[in-house]
């Protein structure tokens, strides 16, 4: 993993920190990502919380240091505790989280380990656990953190540690 | 091992098979968009997208097929014309290091989308460089952001839309 950045950053100084990285440099595609973002956390049936821990989950498995130490304040607000994060962050995290959660972070494990695999136990646990329109939520959710935490992985500049920061939802 | 499925041409695509049009509008509306200015922007040619997206859906076991002239994405309308391949060149792409009827700056985008498909840690500046080189700071974020959607939708369609064998 690169310390030193791939690609020079947009130049402004909006405060947003998508439009003020790199991804500032393609105007034709920034408003979009923003929109996204808010669009996967607002507008599904999934709680702020458990969007957190795919979130979280997927950090790990990218071992995306940005995305692994930064902290949503609506997820914070919406119940979500350091001690559950570290159980989601942890190797095995197993029946110390919740069923639900336990299924989220099966569901990220099995997109990046063999997501061919059909795995049909999964596939039934998640079915009687999640309405489809959450299982969608989820997937779409997984889509974006993915593609945004292996966006910041590709581009370098990634420090080998981080306190843990609390964010916004970029406006 | 290589699966005939039907090619979801974004993660939105691929949610169709799990809810109705009407459900999650915003967000599969987002990706479309998004997916749709990756592809239309000026800094990247949408035919080198395509044929990246073609080595990403390879890696992942799709199996795709590539007539002449013919857009390779079925499911989700979205982007599908911008990822035809007009020269046909889609069943090469597996070759891409020893055919001469990809460009240096073709050759520089596949591989960059092959470490970033296998290990995205395993990039190198080097790599990027290769990158740049053709395309730029804003070229190498385009590709980026492109990979992140192509391979998104791969692994959802895989995990979503894939059936035991022999069902």
């Amino acid at each position: 993993m690169s310390s030193r950045p791939r690609a020079k950053s947009s130049g402004s100084a909006t405060g947003n920190m998508l439009r003020d990285s790199a991804l500032g440099l393609v105007p034709e595609t920034i408003d979009h990502l923003v929109e996204l973002g808010r669009a996967v956390w607002e507008t599904g049936p999934l709680r702020p919380a458990e969007i957190e821990v795919a979130r979280l989950r997927n950090a790990v498995r990218v071992n995306c240091v940005f995305c692994r130490n930064a902290r949503y304040d609506i997820a914070q607000a919406d119940g979500l505790t350091e001690p559950r994060v570290a159980t989601v962050q942890s190797a095995s995290p197993g029946e110390q989280l919740g069923r639900r959660d336990q299924l989220i972070v099966a569901f990220v494990d099995q997109y990046y380990d063999d997501p061919g695999a059909h795995n049909l136990t999964l596939h039934n646990a998640l079915r009687a656990t999640f309405s489809e329109p959450e299982l969608a939520h989820l997937s779409l959710c997984l889509a974006y953190f993915s593609l945004f935490s292996r966006c910041a992985v590709a581009l370098g500049g990634m420090p080998d540690e981080l306190p843990v920061m609390q964010v916004s939802l970029p406006r | 091992m290589t699966t005939r499925l039907p090619v979801a041409s974004s993660p939105a695509g691929v949610v169709s098979a799990l809810v109705p049009e009407d459900s999650l509008t915003d967000i599969r509306s987002g990706f479309d968009q998004l997916q749709a200015a990756v592809l239309e922007q000026a800094h990247v040619p949408a035919v080198t997208l395509s044929l990246c997206r073609l080595r990403v859906l390879q890696l992942h076991g799709i199996e795709v097929e590539t007539p002449p002239g013919a857009a390779s994405g079925q499911a989700g309308s979205t982007g599908t014309a911008a990822l035809a391949d007009p020269q046909g060149r889609g069943h090469c792409v597996g070759n891409w290091h020893r055919e001469k009827i990809f460009s240096p700056a073709e050759k520089a985008c596949l591989q960059f989308t092959e470490i970033y498909v296998m290990d995205v840690q395993a990039i190198t500046d080097d790599m990027a460089a290769d990158v740049k080189q053709h395309y730029g700071d804003a070229g190498l974020v385009v590709l980026i952001e492109a990979l992140g959607l192509f391979d998104a939708t791969a692994r959802l369609q895989r995990l979503w839309l894939s059936r035991p064998a022999g069902k």
